[in-house]
């Protein structure tokens, strides 16, 4: 309410005669009042936190998460331990859901002793890590896969690569396939296109063969009809032969 | 004085939008490759605690609607898959 009347009495007075918060009067040693001032929009906590991350986002300031992580070791000793024991913790929360009995094996290995919060602080964040690693690993490994085909003297379309590449990263985020098999399943998978050729070619070579085949029988009934023309009672049985035999012969083909 | 929520805002404050964040990070190291839903469900549950599936779902809808993910069914393993599009590639990087 005082502020209020005090606001109304600078407008009267055009703010020559007002008197001077003590906030002001503290932060600012009595200097002009922020009324006389001129007017700014006020700044609240949230436009200022939207501000510095529009900044972030825009690279105008540094991005905190780019920073280095502060060690977790502080809160929790768990971080602390060498990569050998963490790896096993790490395996030993996966495969056991029972914290106590965790927390036993820990004890049993002279390692240390830690609060099932501590427990699940520690699995949470080195859970998080090997699936980035694995999922960065499954892309990359996918993308040098169809680097690699594309490379290959046999052409692909778009969509085939696109599908190989999406099979390779399935596969190896599943933690079914070591990125080694990629290169193998690659090889494969060229074999597999090189062999559809070299099917190809092996129909080719039995077309010949059959249009040989055809050639010599035309060639052996020639001879033959050349040969029942000096019997002319066999020549009616040797013609419904020669339809019989043509017949066939379309047949198969 | 109870500060307003404009005045409180701060990253990730809200659950909602901190399991949005969540599967973000999870999408973004998958590149232009697709993940199923089950992957990405059994991900977000690696860590305690669970996030139950209708959230999940509630979750990926909201990006969706948002444009920052994109679906498609696999027409072989007839499973939903998931990856960031663009922008969402764009937003996910400063986290």
């Amino acid at each position: 309410m005082k502020d209020k009347a005090i606001r109304k009495k600078v407008k009267e007075k055009g703010g020559k005669t007002a008197q001077p918060s003590p906030r002001s009067q503290v932060a600012l040693g009595n200097e002009e009042s922020p009324l006389e001032a001129a007017p700014a929009p006020k700044r609240t906590k949230g436009a200022g936190m939207r501000e510095k991350w529009r900044k972030i986002r825009a690279a105008l300031l540094p991005n905190p998460a780019d920073a280095a992580t502060p060690p977790r070791r502080s809160a929790n000793p768990l971080f602390d331990l060498p990569e050998e024991q963490r790896a096993k913790l790490f395996t030993w929360l996966r495969e056991c859901p029972f914290d106590d009995a965790v927390r036993q094996m820990l004890r049993d290995q002279g390692i240390a002793d830690a609060t099932p919060l501590q427990l699940n602080d520690f699995f949470q964040h080195e859970a998080e890590q090997h699936w980035e690693k694995r999922i960065g690993r499954a892309a990359q490994e996918a993308n040098a896969l169809v680097q690699l085909v594309e490379k290959s003297p046999v052409r692909f379309s778009a969509g085939i690569l696109a599908a190989l590449g999406q099979e390779a990263f399935r596969q190896i985020a599943s933690g079914q396939v070591e990125p080694d098999a990629m290169g193998k399943l690659a090889t494969l998978f060229l074999k597999a296109r090189s062999d559809e050729r070299a099917d190809q070619m092996q129909e080719l070579k039995r077309e010949k063969l059959r249009r040989e085949l055809q050639d010599q029988i035309d060639h052996a009934l020639e001879k033959l009809a050349e040969e029942v023309d000096r019997h002319p009672v066999a020549r009616e049985a040797f013609e419904a032969l020669r339809k019989e035999l043509a017949t066939s012969m379309e047949a198969a083909l | 004085m109870n500060p307003t929520p404009a005045e409180t805002e701060a990253p990730y404050t809200d659950p909602e939008a901190l399991l949005q964040a969540r599967v973000l990070k999870i999408l973004k190291p998958c590149l232009s490759y697709w993940l199923d839903e089950q992957t990405l469900y059994l991900t977000l549950n690696l860590g305690r605690p669970a996030v139950t599936r209708a959230r999940l779902e509630a979750a990926l809808r909201e990006l969706r609607d948002k444009a920052y993910v994109d679906f498609r069914v696999d027409p072989l393993s007839r499973l939903t898959e998931w990856r960031l599009t663009p922008s969402g590639h764009a937003l996910a990087q400063p986290l």
